[in-house]
């Protein structure tokens, strides 16, 4: 099939802007993107893999924080999600796709943990590895 | 833009207004429903991350050496895609084609690693039969990772049909391409959720 004649010659800013967050794609975006990414994931990797770096109470909450401005760059740069109105139903989609998520992973935690504190724990618990943790379950 | 090609190009795109193919929105409304099956794998993992029924834990068998050179080739390939997509909308065909096959090679990488990962720990006798851990993890990382292996054979496929089937980069093709690169930075983006539960929290 040949090309298109109301697509050859256009810029792709004029073809397929905000189309699926694919649009404003550029050279700028994804090195911005990659630079980033290289940046937040090395800080991440960074703190687990040389111990004394950062106190283990600030380990999780400093990785997880750097997980979510990763995943928001990458929707920025490399997926070019904006405010603007032709991306908006994508953007809706995507939060509610956030909300399912949240309920999914929150909900599974809130219940497994309740389960774990009123019903399993006495059976193992000097097997536990540290007290904030629930007790390994064999046959869970 | 001449009211000819106007109108040509609205035909194309089933006259929305916003310019956007609906394929590639449902596309979208597809990775969301993706995004909500990875969740249920992640919960599932996350309630069974401590479960290690008297065999090894994350800190025994995880090396993050071996995980940073896993996530360096998705995060290049995720990229290197980027810079197909550009020269797409540019009718650069042989450039998309050389970009398309360095992400290729990188994915086909990233999926070699994580197969001699899964071998070496099946012949260690650590198998995803052992606890409730390690069930969970071969789910969840053996998932992503066959998601990863359907984008190969996807792009190795959009390959063949735009150079030996001489399709070119036509509206039809430069969609599936478009389709096809949502889906791979998808899978970059579940990967970093990956690397940041599995890997990083499973070693402490």
């Amino acid at each position: 099939m040949a090309q298109h004649p109301a697509l050859s010659g256009h810029s792709h800013e004029t073809l397929i802007e905000g189309s699926g967050g694919a649009g404003h794609a550029s050279y700028r975006a994804y090195a911005i993107g990659f630079v980033l990414s290289v940046i937040l994931t090395v800080a991440a990797f960074y703190p687990v893999m040389v111990s004394g770096t950062l106190s283990a109470g600030w380990l999780v909450p400093t990785i997880v924080a750097l997980a979510v401005v990763q995943v928001v760059v990458h929707l920025v740069c490399f997926l070019h999600m904006s405010a603007a109105s032709e991306q908006r139903w994508n953007v809706v989609a995507l939060g509610f796709a956030i909300l399912v998520v949240g309920i999914l992973i929150v909900g599974s935690l809130w219940i497994m943990q309740n389960i774990s504190d009123n019903m399993m724990t006495p059976e193992v618990p000097a097997l536990a590895p540290n007290s904030d943790q629930p007790a390994p379950m064999k046959g869970m | 833009m001449s009211p000819d090609s106007l109108v040509a190009h609205h035909g194309e795109f089933a006259e929305d207004h916003s310019h956007e193919p609906n394929n590639v929105f449902g596309f979208w409304l597809y990775l969301m429903t993706d995004c909500i099956l990875f969740a249920t794998l992640f919960a599932a993992f996350a309630v069974s991350r401590h479960q290690y029924a008297g065999d090894v834990s994350g800190r025994d068998i995880f090396s993050l050496r071996y995980v940073g050179v896993e996530t360096a080739l998705l995060l290049i390939s995720s990229s290197t895609y980027g810079f197909a997509m550009i020269n797409a909308y540019q009718h650069k065909l042989p450039a998309v084609v050389a970009w398309l096959c360095v992400t290729f090679l990188l994915g086909a990488g990233f999926v070699g690693m994580e197969v001699n990962e899964f071998h070496h720990l099946v012949a260690e006798g650590h198998g995803p039969d052992h606890s409730a851990f390690l069930s969970a993890f071969f789910t969840l990382v053996g998932t992503h990772g066959l998601h990863v292996t359907c984008g190969l054979i996807w792009m190795l496929t959009l390959i063949v049909q735009m150079t030996v089937m001489k399709k070119g980069l036509s509206t039809v093709y430069l969609n599936r391409l478009m389709c096809l690169s949502l889906f791979w930075h998808f899978l970059d983006i579940v990967w970093i959720c990956v690397f940041t539960l599995v890997y990083l929290m499973g070693v402490q």
